[in-house]
């Protein structure tokens, strides 16, 4: 069953399959937020939840001809930037990435885990803007397509080869 | 993930914690915005035509016979509120436009066009009407 044809059966009343759902995207929801606002566990853990939840309050919006992965995402984006407004979080600098990383083994195992391969690469990503570290880490990290991020950031198509060439330049400067 | 968010999900959805947003109340927010949009480009219209009218009354070619008095009359008696309003309007029209369906997709200079290309037509059609 595709996840349309799944958003299909819980708009007509069938909450339960709704779970199906969260199975097949929990993991790569949580990824993404952990990722895009380099919270501790138990936030971007919160973050993934709420995502999920305001992704069935709101599934009557959803048109079953488009494409739900990107819409799942474009939840998750609008929750880490209400996060970000709320909590007013601050860029944290390369420096003090370093010195997060050394001092909080419990990172290094995260990174250790999710396979991170270049540490260097990552502190850079993370201490790009939000919209370029967006579009980075769901290209890169995601494989969304261009017509992807442009459904999931609401830019036009081209836009985002433009963002993606920018945010490289950034990011071969930072490195 | 410690939760299994599957069964916490599901847990608030049996209980109604968790309630589905009725269709009605997105449709309702759709027309909204259009209705909104609508109005916008018909107050702009309205605004722009002021401006039409102006210009009727005070012919800029018949003002400049007058020479520096015809001139500054023309810079003193503009109506740059409605001016102002018109264009503030038409680049509301276009803000709305965007955020319209899938219209994020549609290059912002195309959006333009076509927001200001319907106030003109409004603006012409209104002339008409008032006679």
């Amino acid at each position: 069953m595709t996840d349309e044809e799944i958003i299909k059966t819980v708009q007509e009343g069938n909450s339960e399959v709704y779970g199906e759902i969260v199975k097949r995207y929990e993991k790569q929801i949580y990824r993404y937020i952990k990722r895009l606002t380099n919270q501790e566990y138990d936030t971007v853990e919160d973050l993934t939840q709420d995502t999920f939840i305001s992704g069935y309050e709101n599934i009557m919006s959803f048109d079953v001809d488009q494409k739900f992965s990107s819409w799942l995402y474009r939840v998750a984006h609008n929750k880490c930037i209400d996060f970000f407004r709320k909590k007013r979080v601050k860029t944290t600098t390369t420096e003090e990435k370093e010195e997060l990383i050394e001092s909080n083994d419990k990172l290094i195992e995260e990174l250790e885990i999710e396979k991170e391969k270049n540490l260097k690469v990552n502190m850079a990503i993370e201490s790009l803007e939000l919209k370029y570290r967006e579009v980075i880490l769901l290209y890169y990290f995601e494989d969304k397509s261009y017509e992807d991020i442009s459904d999931i950031l609401h830019i036009q198509t081209s836009n985002v080869g433009v963002i993606l060439n920018r945010a490289k330049e950034k990011l071969k400067k930072i490195l | 993930m410690k939760k299994d968010l599957q069964k916490e999900i599901l847990d608030k959805i049996k209980k109604g914690e968790v309630k589905m947003k009725p269709k009605e109340k997105f449709e309702l927010e759709r027309k909204a915005l259009i209705g909104i949009w609508i109005l916008t480009l018909v107050t702009s219209a309205i605004f722009i035509l002021m401006v039409v009218l102006f210009f009727e009354v005070y012919n800029p070619a018949e003002m400049m016979e007058l020479g520096d008095v015809g001139k500054q009359l023309l810079i003193e008696d503009f109506p740059y509120l409605w001016f102002m309003g018109g264009l503030g309007m038409i680049i509301g029209g276009i803000l709305i436009d965007q955020r319209m369906g899938d219209n994020y997709k549609t290059p912002t200079i195309k959006l333009s066009l076509i927001v200001t290309g319907v106030v003109l037509i409004l603006t012409i059609l209104f002339r008409f009407l008032i006679g």
